[in-house]
């Protein structure tokens, strides 16, 4: 049963979420009806070009992974959920390269990028397979899952601490950096980032295995990273954009 | 010019970097990955767009327009592989200095006299209070400007710099956008300007 609601719910939230990118992609531009330049005029020397194709791909897998879960075809389901690995690994990480090509951004520089949206990946992976087991009633004997979480936030942690707290590479980074150590985001990194997406998803693990009852501190700790995620990640899009380059 | 990714933003093989509005989907990529904040969106077209050297002169033999109306004769402008042009000659000559070329942009606009806080806004500490200046109304830099803002700042320049609004059937006369909102109240389009497809 678990793994039915594993195979049909990872895909189904991933095709979700990958339809809901894709609209807010297009939506974002001033001229949302030449969407179709990215296939028919594309530079493929161009991250987002890449990024459209991606996505594109890992859809149409994660689309082929629900039917052939429904379908019970359990090989093919295997092979295409060991395709979507690294399917999932070019959706997350493609970003950085796309943030490497924005130049004009030297805070998008860092060479921690990429494993930053890697872990990231994995930390909001996590949390929504939690939220998806429990839901289901299906999270006896996946536990495990809970110390992927908490893993994957501490290194969150220390990844973000390096790139904030190390020495900077110029003053424009150095200066994009201060915003969020010591600027106006400062709080909100603090609370939301730190507090509510790091700290409470692990005390909440912590208390869920202390008092073996992990399935509602386990909804607890994957909604609060999620929201951690969703904080920071804001915060450090805005930042690098906030340094003039004029 | 790697990151547009329908080839709108390219380079001439005469070496200027121009734009092609007609493929042009919007998605601003190029006003991240340029570090000279060169790149803007014309609100008219809806596409990003830029300086290009006045390439439909140059190919003609013509001087950029900002070179020829200049008062000051403060812009100079040639051919850097020119030995007998005055630019090259001036380049050559005196200590000239560029915009971050450490971004490998191998840039051929050149500073005579300019001071480095000038060229590097990094180096300016502005505060948000300034005596007579309206200032924000957030902790943000004072020269962080996003979206539908219009407050005065520099960055406002580079979303609707050099044209023109249409009227919006009130009969009132369209504005040219200055520096900021409070500049642009000041400068007023007497004509009428038509909206490009």
């Amino acid at each position: 049963m678990s793994d039915r609601l594993l195979g049909i719910g990872a895909a189904a939230i991933g095709m979700v979420f990958l339809a809901i990118t894709a609209l807010l992609l297009i939506w974002d531009l001033k001229r949302p009806e030449r969407f179709w330049y990215l296939l028919g005029k594309p530079n493929p020397r161009s991250w987002l070009v890449w990024g459209g194709y991606i996505l594109l791909v890992v859809g149409g897998l994660a689309f082929f992974w629900a039917v052939a879960s429904l379908a019970g075809w359990q090989g093919i389901e295997r092979l295409l959920a060991w395709l979507a690995l690294p399917g999932g690994i070019a959706a997350a990480g493609y970003t950085a390269f796309l943030f490497g090509q924005a130049e004009g951004r030297d805070f998008w520089q860092s060479p921690l990028l990429l494993p930053i949206l890697l872990v990231q990946a994995l930390v909001a992976g996590t949390a929504a397979l939690l939220l998806l087991l429990v839901a289901g009633g299906a999270l006896e004997g996946r536990a495990w899952l809970g110390w992927v979480l908490g893993g994957g936030l501490i290194g969150l942690f220390v990844l973000v601490a390096s790139e904030l707290l190390v020495p900077h590479a110029n003053l424009h980074v150095a200066k994009a950096a201060r915003l969020l150590t010591h600027g106006p985001y400062r709080g909100e990194r603090l609370v939301v980032g730190l507090g509510v997406g790091v700290l409470v998803p692990l005390i909440a693990l912590a208390l869920g295995w202390a008092g073996g009852n992990l399935a509602p501190w386990s909804v607890v700790a994957a909604v609060a990273a999620l929201i951690g995620l969703w904080s920071y990640e804001r915060l450090w899009v805005e930042t690098g954009q906030d340094i003039p380059l004029s | 010019m790697t990151i547009c990714p329908t080839k709108a933003l390219f380079r001439r093989p005469d070496g200027i970097v121009d734009f092609d509005a007609d493929r042009c989907i919007g998605c601003k990529s190029c006003m991240q990955a340029c570090p000279y904040d060169a790149l803007y969106i014309d609100p008219i077209t809806r596409t990003a767009a830029k300086c290009n050297y006045c390439s439909h002169r140059v190919v003609r033999g013509l001087l950029p327009a900002c070179v020829v109306v200049c008062p000051e004769k403060a812009i100079i402008a040639g051919d850097l592989d020119d030995p007998t042009s005055e630019i090259h000659q001036l380049v050559a000559r005196e200590p000239v200095m560029v915009r971050k070329s450490e971004q490998g942009t191998r840039p051929k606009l050149f500073y005579l006299g300019a001071d480095e806080a000038s060229l590097t806004p990094e180096v300016q500490t502005r505060t948000n209070g300034y005596l007579w200046a309206e200032v924000r109304p957030d902790d943000r830099p004072a020269e962080a400007v996003r979206g539908a803002e219009y407050l005065p700042g520099p960055a406002d320049a580079r979303v609707a710099d050099d044209v023109c609004i249409p009227s919006r059937g009130d009969g009132r006369s369209p504005v040219i956008s200055g520096r900021s909102r409070s500049e642009a109240v000041r400068w007023r389009w007497v004509g009428r300007c038509s909206p490009v497809a």
